[in-house]
């Protein structure tokens, strides 16, 4: 009974509204090591970034899907790497509502899971991106993108892959990222620029790819992804207003694209 | 535009209508439910529907908590967007308590919504300015061992 209780006072929304909780500090000390801080990052999609830039305007978002050929190798960094980058890829494709460039990134996405694999938890998902898209029912499409995603970072955190599920995440976050700074280069304002104030989410990330284990990090393009990602720190840090100067945007739409061109590339 | 409810959660939904006895004999063929993540979508499940619904994310966080301790999660929110976080806690008697700072570690003053008892908890914030921000999370009473926590957000 309990149960039904708590679904009806839930579900309807009856929740009760109040300001006072448990008189938290107005101030916190984020240098004091008495705060613990939970170590998992959740890093934004880009669909998430691009709907704060919709509301500036419309963008042209169809010019940012690509067409790939994606060659693999036994690489299975690459391959987390190229895997996130073609999620991200899927959520540009859906912004731009690009039917065709959807379905084939679902299909590119279930011939990465296979290389990594985690094809059966993954089918479904991809599947599932192909069918809604031939619809043209775009809001499933972005869920089932998301959910494809998550997935795969839970599958490999149950195998004990959380290395390269730090790698899908890095390699999603620079496609959405490089496709962002490509938008604002094309059309500056320090109003949307401020989109691209990250450093902080750059340094999290740069973290996490120092602490991988190097045998992880072989190829010419490991050690390109750690400069990069130092750059982008600071590239990304803005000034009071929050923006991002013009000269800096255009290095991140720079050093972002080179990056994506030599991870697609290095086989 | 379609109303967009995950189907896991209208499955996990219907799960509970029929109680807890059938959550018991359907559990050998069905997955674990993480009471916590779970508590936490069905308080979301209201603001992902209508015509500008938000957007869950299959990311969250989850963990344990012990009695009168708190954590920090950092986020990246970006300006424009609305973004709204729901805390729970399976044990009914607990009082969750959730609240949103800026990068600089100042408290933002946000509306907090208790949904059935105060175990559930949700808030939600328009940044001022595109950056990391820190969700703080705590139990403030009427718990007596550390408890199974989710925090699970939605934007639009």
């Amino acid at each position: 009974m309990k149960w039904l209780v708590i679904l009806g006072g839930v579900a309807m929304g009856s929740g009760s509204v109040g300001l006072a909780q448990d008189d938290p500090p107005a101030k916190l000390d984020l240098q004091s090591s008495a705060h613990l801080i939970v170590s998992e990052t959740v890093i934004p999609i880009p669909l998430e970034i691009f709907r704060s830039l919709d509301k500036l305007g419309q963008q042209d978002w169809g010019r940012r899907v690509e067409k790939r050929e994606i060659e693999l190798d036994t690489n299975r960094s690459r391959s987390a790497l190229l895997f996130g980058l073609v999620v991200s890829d899927g959520f540009i494709a859906v912004q731009a509502k690009d039917g065709e460039a959807v379905k084939r990134i679902g299909r590119e996405v279930m011939r990465l899971a296979r290389v990594l694999g985690v094809a059966g938890t993954v089918e479904g998902h991809a599947n599932a991106i192909i069918m809604q898209a031939e619809k043209g029912e775009w809001n499933e499409v972005r869920l089932e993108l998301d959910r494809t995603r998550q997935t795969v970072l839970d599958s490999m955190l149950s195998m004990r892959d959380d290395d390269l599920a730090s790698l899908v995440s890095l390699g999603g976050w620079l496609g959405g990222t490089r496709a962002l700074a490509a938008v604002l280069d094309e059309n500056y304002s320090p109003e949307g620029s401020d989109l691209l104030n990250q450093p902080d989410l750059v340094r999290q990330l740069r973290e996490e790819f120092t602490t991988l284990p190097e045998d992880l990090k072989e190829g010419a393009v490991f050690a390109r992804v750690g400069q990069t990602l130092d750059d982008l720190e600071s590239l990304m840090k803005s000034g009071n207003t929050g923006a991002i100067s013009e000269s800096n945007v255009r290095e991140i739409a720079s050093a972002t694209d080179e990056l994506v061109v030599a991870i697609y590339n290095e086989s | 535009m379609r109303a967009e409810v995950p189907v896991v959660l209208l499955a996990g939904l219907a799960l509970l209508v029929a109680g807890p006895g059938a959550r018991a004999q359907e559990s050998a063929s069905l997955p674990e439910i993480d009471e916590a993540r779970f508590l936490a979508e069905q308080a979301a499940l209201p603001y992902l529907g209508g015509s500008d619904p938000f957007v869950l994310r299959e990311s969250g966080w989850s963990g344990r908590l012990s009695p009168g301790g708190e954590k920090l999660i950092q986020v990246q929110l970006f300006r424009r967007n609305e973004y709204r976080f729901w805390f729970a806690l399976p044990n009914r008697q607990a009082v969750a308590s959730v609240n949103i700072y800026n990068g600089e570690g100042e408290l933002i003053e946000t509306e907090t919504v208790w949904y059935a008892g105060k175990h559930v908890v949700g808030t939600a914030i328009r940044p001022g300015a595109t950056g990391i921000h820190y969700v703080r999370i705590a139990i403030t009473r009427k718990s007596e061992q550390p408890e199974d926590w989710s925090v699970i957000y939605a934007y639009r």
